[in-house]
């Protein structure tokens, strides 16, 4: 399988903040991959390495083959998290001037056809100060991906826009993936990176917590979490192997011990009150992410669950 | 290359479709001509009200007193304003006294000053001692009388002694030349005095302001990138020194852009006056002029654009931007000397000096076409090595500045050296 994208060791401070801490990170070509992580974790640090808008202070940054600013950055677009538009070129001349900053001429037609889609025909000719933050948010869009990239950073590109506007987007990005592109974005919707990526990464204090497909993720971390339901309400304190209970007003969640016997976690619900439903699940990336952040990253794991395969937590090396 | 050319394109476009571009077009002669332009506009203004004056005589002859009434009204019917008008005061009183009185007078807004002729001594007293027209011209006709009287009292008479006192005109003339074609010595026009003063002035001040009108949007264009975070759009797509290169490329466009108009300008305007500077702004003066321009373009454009990727704001740029425009400024505090001594000690080693090459050769060379060829070239070649050096340096620092936050001048230095 060949990478888009190949960091090894790479490590980034600023003064005595480290930003990104050895991170090791292969990205497969063809695929989309999300970054999660706490505002100020490493990821837009980490992008704009990629992007070779920061140089990092050692390790290797590969990208498309290369390990300098190259040729190559042509076949990169970045879309950054701070949208940056003249705000006094027109729209038109603007995406023009972009496309020509990647060594790209847009055909006849071509930049007409993408304010189309994203529905913004007939403001070719405004200025960017006369649009609105949304139309702004999708012109820059547009001037990121005019290109024809191989390699698509997007750094939160969803922020902001209406649930309208991201489908649109989100439907472009899917697109770019058909095409064969490779798409990296950040993202702090979690449910957003749990349908759309291939991969998930997660950094945390500039280290990598998480890398894999959110299958493996969640095997990984095991299926530590009952989802249990009752016909009228019960006092679910002191139960045995549970860790904690949260309250969904429907449901109950429970995080249980790694050691934790199902049977006899069910047995002890079953005496506090009618049992409903009860549903041994994995927990989902906002739980994990959850747990990372708040500094409680070991995953617990039922006797019965399974074996897990594929992802690692907290380790760097190559995907296969 | 390519993107650098987009960029100083769109830098080009960016300032010269804009209405604050034609403003400064049209402003730049004016503000070339601000004082000459100010001072006719204002001249009205100047205090033109009739002025009284006093002479204390102490001789019992009038006969200066006289001379120098006469001059007044003379003056007065020439209509040079304000007008002055002079009364006698006989010295019957003791000398105190009456300077008392006549003080007293002045201090009252009566008389603007009075005037005693005491045996040798002339003395002028007045509570504005900045306007001295009245003095300068009372002394000098004084003089002429009191030496008119002691040569009739040594004997002479008046009017043969007139005519040898009178003074002549001095005349400007050309230099001798060989005529090529006859091989006769024919003197060559002489020189215009006020076109040599005005053609250096003014080439210096057009190159201190077509930097001026180029770099300081250049360097807005820069914080506003960098506030808009479109530094970050910019930097994923071209290489720093490749941004840098364009905006420099597109603000040495800007700038023949403004010489291509003020020289048609200048052409268009030459064409309708009898005013002849074809002796001044020759093809040599215009060349080194070009050449001294696009330099002093590049080299503090640099410095503006370092400046401008080291801020976040205006208000920060304004500190950074002092010891530039000190530098950008001394040529200009030292031009009047070179202009009057373009061979002088302080216009050569001036001209040597790096940031002031480029204006200083620039005046000397208009003013004088005395000056050598190496005084030319090695100026040039200064200015050249240092716009190199400056380019270089501000390279470093926008590279390291335009993802950085505030910076001092320790920072910038450090990141110049460490890149």
């Amino acid at each position: 399988m060949s990478h888009a994208i190949q960091l090894s060791n790479v490590t980034k401070t600023f003064g005595a903040h480290i930003a990104v801490d050895d991170l090791s990170l292969c990205v497969p070509t063809g695929s989309v991959y999300g970054f999660i992580g706490p505002n100020g974790s490493g990821k837009t640090t980490t992008l704009r390495m990629i992007t070779r808008i920061l140089p990092p202070d050692s390790g290797r940054v590969c990208v498309l083959g290369e390990d300098h600013h190259g040729p190559a950055n042509d076949r990169v677009a970045y879309l950054p998290e701070e949208r940056g538009l003249y705000k006094q070129m027109k729209v038109r001349e603007l995406l023009r001037f972009y496309a020509r900053l990647k060594s790209h001429t847009p055909a006849p037609g071509e930049i007409d056809g993408w304010l189309e889609r994203m529905e913004l025909s007939g403001h070719g000719e405004k200025k960017i100060e006369q649009l609105s933050k949304g139309m702004s948010q999708k012109v820059q869009f547009i001037a990121t991906v005019i290109s024809r990239p191989e390699l698509v950073l997007l750094d939160e590109p969803f922020s902001g826009l209406d649930p309208i506007n991201a489908t649109v987007l989100r439907d472009i990005v899917l697109d770019l993936k058909k095409q064969g592109a490779t798409v990296i974005f950040s993202t702090h919707d979690m449910s957003i990176a749990e349908k759309m990526c291939d991969f998930i990464f997660m950094v945390f204090r500039g280290r990598k917590m998480l890398d894999g497909t959110l299958e493996s993720i969640q095997r990984d971390y095991g299926a530590d979490t009952v989802r249990v339901e009752f016909g009228q309400p019960v006092m679910l304190n002191d139960l045995p192997g549970v860790l904690s209970v949260t309250d969904f007003g429907k449901y109950q969640e429970l995080r249980v011990e790694r050691d934790c016997d199902s049977q006899k976690l069910l047995a002890a619900l079953m005496q506090r009150g009618v049992v409903g439903h009860f549903e041994i699940a994995h927990p989902t990336l906002q739980d994990i992410f959850v747990r990372i952040a708040n500094g409680n990253q070991t995953a617990g794991f039922l006797k019965n669950d399974l074996a897990t395969d594929g992802a690692r937590i907290g380790t760097d090396g190559e995907k296969t | 290359m390519g993107k650098s050319l987009a960029i100083a394109v769109r830098e080009y476009n960016a300032a010269v479709k804009t209405k604050a571009f034609v403003i400064s077009v049209v402003l730049l002669p004016v503000m070339l001509c601000s004082t000459l332009i100010l001072r006719h506009l204002t001249e009205h203004l100047t205090d033109s009200k009739d002025q009284r004056y006093a002479f204390l005589d102490h001789a019992v002859n009038p006969d200066v007193f006289n001379f120098l009434n006469d001059a007044v009204q003379k003056r007065n019917e020439d209509g040079t304003q304000p007008r002055w008008f002079l009364e006698r005061v006989p010295a019957t009183d003791p000398a105190k006294q009456l300077q008392l009185k006549l003080s007293d007078r002045v201090r009252h807004g009566e008389l603007a000053g009075f005037i005693e002729v005491n045996g040798n001594d002339i003395v002028y007293h007045s509570n504005t001692p900045t306007y001295l027209d009245f003095r300068d011209f009372a002394g000098r006709r004084i003089n002429e009388a009191l030496r008119t009287r002691r040569l009739a009292d040594a004997g002479f008479p008046t009017a043969k002694i007139e005519p040898l006192l009178s003074s002549l005109p001095v005349k400007d003339g050309g230099l001798a030349r060989i005529d090529q074609k006859t091989g006769a010595v024919v003197n060559e026009k002489p020189p215009n005095s006020v076109a040599a003063i005005l053609v250096p002035f003014a080439l210096v001040m057009l190159m201190f302001l077509i930097v001026i009108v180029g770099a300081i949007p250049m360097m807005q264009g820069v914080i506003e990138e960098k506030q808009q975070r479109i530094a970050e759009v910019l930097l994923a797509s071209v290489r720093p020194f490749e941004l840098m290169a364009g905006k420099l490329l597109g603000m040495t466009a800007i700038s023949l852009t403004l010489i291509a108009i003020y020289g048609l300008g200048g052409v268009w305007i030459a064409g309708r006056t009898t005013f002849d500077l074809s002796a001044y702004v020759t093809p040599s003066v215009m060349g080194w002029f070009f050449l001294f321009q696009i330099l002093a373009v590049l080299m503090f454009g640099s410095m503006y654009i370092a400046v401008g990727a080291s801020c976040t704001d205006m208000k920060e740029a304004q500190a950074l931007l002092l010891p530039v425009n000190l530098l950008i400024m001394l040529p200009i505090t030292l031009l009047a000397d070179v202009i009057q001594h373009p061979m002088g000690p302080l216009a050569r080693w001036g001209s040597f000096f790096p940031t002031a090459a480029p204006m200083l050769t620039i005046a000397r060379i208009a003013s004088s076409p005395a000056v050598p060829m190496w005084e030319r070239i090695v100026p040039a070649l200064i200015t050249f090595g240092t716009t190199l050096l400056f380019v270089w340096a501000a390279g470093r620092i926008f590279r390291v500045g335009l993802m950085a936050g505030k910076a001092s001048f320790g920072s910038m230095l450090g990141w110049v050296i460490r890149g």
